[in-house]
């Protein structure tokens, strides 16, 4: 196994991990962990797949996309991070099965 | 002119978002008007198949990002351009009203702008990993647009729909690695030129679709969905209904039109009828049940999305090199089907949203006396119901029929009873919807004023989902093989004359 095939591997375990924890964990930061540890595994597989033989250097459109796509991770988990904030203001949870569903139903009935 | 499609509603997103608050409305409805006249503007230029292309930068694929024009986009441009012009008209209203008006309802403009760039982007990049960043953009707007209500339920919806759409964008993005790894290049047409049915590019491909799912809502991924549409305040859930979902729909669509057919498999176009067929009964039952309008509405989104995808299943059976008949009339029908329903979703709720203004809740209980005091309202709620239903000739009644006859030349009947079936309970529904509203009133219930012009505008919408079908031979006319991209991919993948992939052969 060649040192590009290792870090597929991992990041293909990372991304699997992360789809679990989005899934089965229920504290609010360790989804929004989850998801990062899922965009974590596909920025390792782009900058993964960018290997090529030693002569012509990485591939630079994968790092390129990587650049980006951390951009994108970082505005959206600080999006997600206020979100919760904000839930936490409104409800007191950080668990989103705890809200009562009929409390918040009252609510919109604005 | 098709850059200041994507040019424009940006412009007018920071303009909105930096002149005074008292500007901001009329900053916002003018950026809406200037993008509804230059999408006309795209539209009347003829003849389409001549520049249907627009280099950014003079940068050619695959690096630079380049825009493209056929039937198909032109169509979804019209549709979210025309909807999204009413919408802006109402919103202008809606959020002037005391009770709807707050120190974070100005920023619905910049929003719902950013929004409309990004979706008009989507709409006519062919770069699978630009698509990526736009389908961000759109929903990143989409969900601060949800909680702009900023109830709790709004907030813990909004946080939901964040956490769905970024798990399915970052499926489709690993999609998006794969393939770029296999052929080394990320314009959808030179992907689709050079796909193999290999069991990897079938897992990337899978990936990308399942990813897509998410977003646009299709059972069992739609859980994100009614609570999201049905909390934000109306001119929004009429905007993420209607046009939001379409955007992942129309990527999706894409994809497999495509890509040759031998890479997508049987099975997985059966998998995924048989999740639109699911969707059309749970979605219709669950509407059945609820006692809210909204609520009732959003539901209605989840089964009309059924319908829509059961274009699938005749996209990926039995493929020969002659492309059958019937690929093309079922994604013909399933873009009309779409159009129609963006059209009639966005009146419901639009109407909805003129229920709430006039007597404070949206409680089906609330509506007696909804045909009494605002029977302009009342006529759009059945309307938009029996456009949905698909009376006879409308654009529902179109798309249906195509997708039910693409089905059957297919081979694969078991998708009719489905159709069939969903219409009845469309049209349930929709007189369940209105079953409060012919009682009369109760003494003490006040109904506000609301003016008829704002009334008229998702009355509007009702009609034009109803009369889509009316200039039958220009629609099929625009989404004609002819109009359509997968005509010059077939054509470069024989042809000497290949201009993309000479121009673009920097690998």
């Amino acid at each position: 196994m060649t040192a590009p095939d290792l870090f597929i591997a991992v990041a293909v375990t990372l991304f699997c991990l992360g789809l679990f924890g989005v899934v089965a964990q229920q504290h609010l930061l360790r989804k929004i962990i989850a998801v990062n540890l899922m965009s974590g595994g596909v920025f390792l597989f782009f900058v993964s797949t960018a290997a090529r033989d030693a002569a012509s250097g990485p591939d630079p459109v994968p790092q390129a996309m990587v650049l980006t796509g951390v951009v994108v991770s970082v505005s959206a988990t600080a999006f997600a991070l206020a979100l919760v904030r904000r839930i936490h203001r409104q409800t007191g949870e950080v668990h989103l099965e705890n809200v009562r569903p009929e409390e918040s139903e009252k609510e919109t009935s604005q | 002119m098709m850059i200041a499609l994507i040019l424009l509603p940006l412009v007018g997103a920071l303009l909105a978002y930096c002149v005074p608050a008292r500007w901001t409305a009329a900053a916002g409805v003018a950026a809406a008007v200037g993008t509804f006249a230059c999408t006309l503007r795209v539209a009347a230029s003829p003849p389409l198949a001549h520049s249907p292309e627009y280099v950014i930068g003079g940068w050619v694929p695959p690096l630079g990002i380049q825009l493209h024009l056929d039937g198909l986009a032109l169509l979804m441009l019209l549709m979210t351009s025309g909807i999204g012009v009413i919408l802006s008209f109402y919103a202008a209203f809606f959020f002037s009203q005391k009770e709807e008006r707050s120190e974070t309802s100005l920023l619905f403009w910049p929003l719902w702008l950013f929004l409309w760039t990004s979706l008009n982007g989507l709409f006519l990049l062919r770069d699978v990993f630009t698509i990526y960043i736009l389908l961000e953009i759109s929903l990143i707007s989409a969900v601060a647009l949800t909680t702009l209500s900023g109830t709790r339920s709004a907030t813990v919806a909004a946080f939901r729909y964040l956490l769905a759409g970024m798990t399915g964008s970052l499926a489709y993005l690993l999609g998006v690695g794969i393939l770029y790894n296999l052929h080394g290049t990320l314009h959808l047409g030179q992907l689709a030129a050079s796909v193999e049915p290999t069991g990897v590019a079938g897992v990337a491909l899978l990936l990308m679709t399942a990813g897509l799912m998410v977003k646009a809502a299709v059972f069992p991924l739609h859980f994100w969905l009614p609570a999201a549409h049905s909390s934000a305040p109306a001119p929004v859930s009429a905007a993420l209904s209607a046009i939001v979902i379409k955007g992942a729909f129309y990527v999706l669509l894409r994809l497999w039109v495509e890509m040759p057919a031998q890479a997508i498999s049987y099975l997985a176009g059966q998998l995924l009828g048989g999740l639109a067929a699911a969707a059309i009964l749970w979605g219709s039952f669950q509407a059945l049940r609820q006692d809210r309008l909204k609520m009732l509405v959003a539901y209605s989104t989840v089964a009309q999305i059924g319908f829509i995808f059961l274009l699938f299943p005749s996209l990926a059976s039995g493929w020969t090199e002659a492309a059958p008949a019937w690929r093309t009339e079922a994604w013909t029908g399933g873009a009309i089907q779409a159009v129609a329903h963006a059209l009639a979703k966005a009146s419901l709720f639009l109407a909805a949203g003129i229920v709430i203004l006039a007597r404070g809740s949206d409680a089906l209980t609330a509506t007696r006396g909804l045909a009494r005091k605002l029977p302009l309202t009342t006529l759009t709620l059945l309307l938009a119901g029996l456009a949905l239903y698909g009376i006879p000739s409308s654009g529902s009644e179109l798309g249906k029929k195509m997708i039910l006859h693409a089905s059957q030349d297919a081979g694969q009947w078991w998708w009719v009873p489905f159709i069939k079936l969903g219409s009845f309970l469309t049209l349930a529904y929709t007189l369940a919807m209105l079953r409060y509203s012919i009682l009369p009133p109760h003494k003490d219930a006040s109904f506000h004023f609301v003016p008829l012009w704002v009334q008229a505008l998702p009355l509007a919408l009702a009609l034009s989902s109803i009369a889509l079908a009316w200039p039958r031979e220009t629609l099929l006319g625009l989404l004609a093989p002819g109009n359509h991209a997968a005509e010059v991919i077939a054509a470069e993948r024989g042809a000497t004359t290949a201009p993309l992939a000479t121009k673009g052969g920097c690998e």
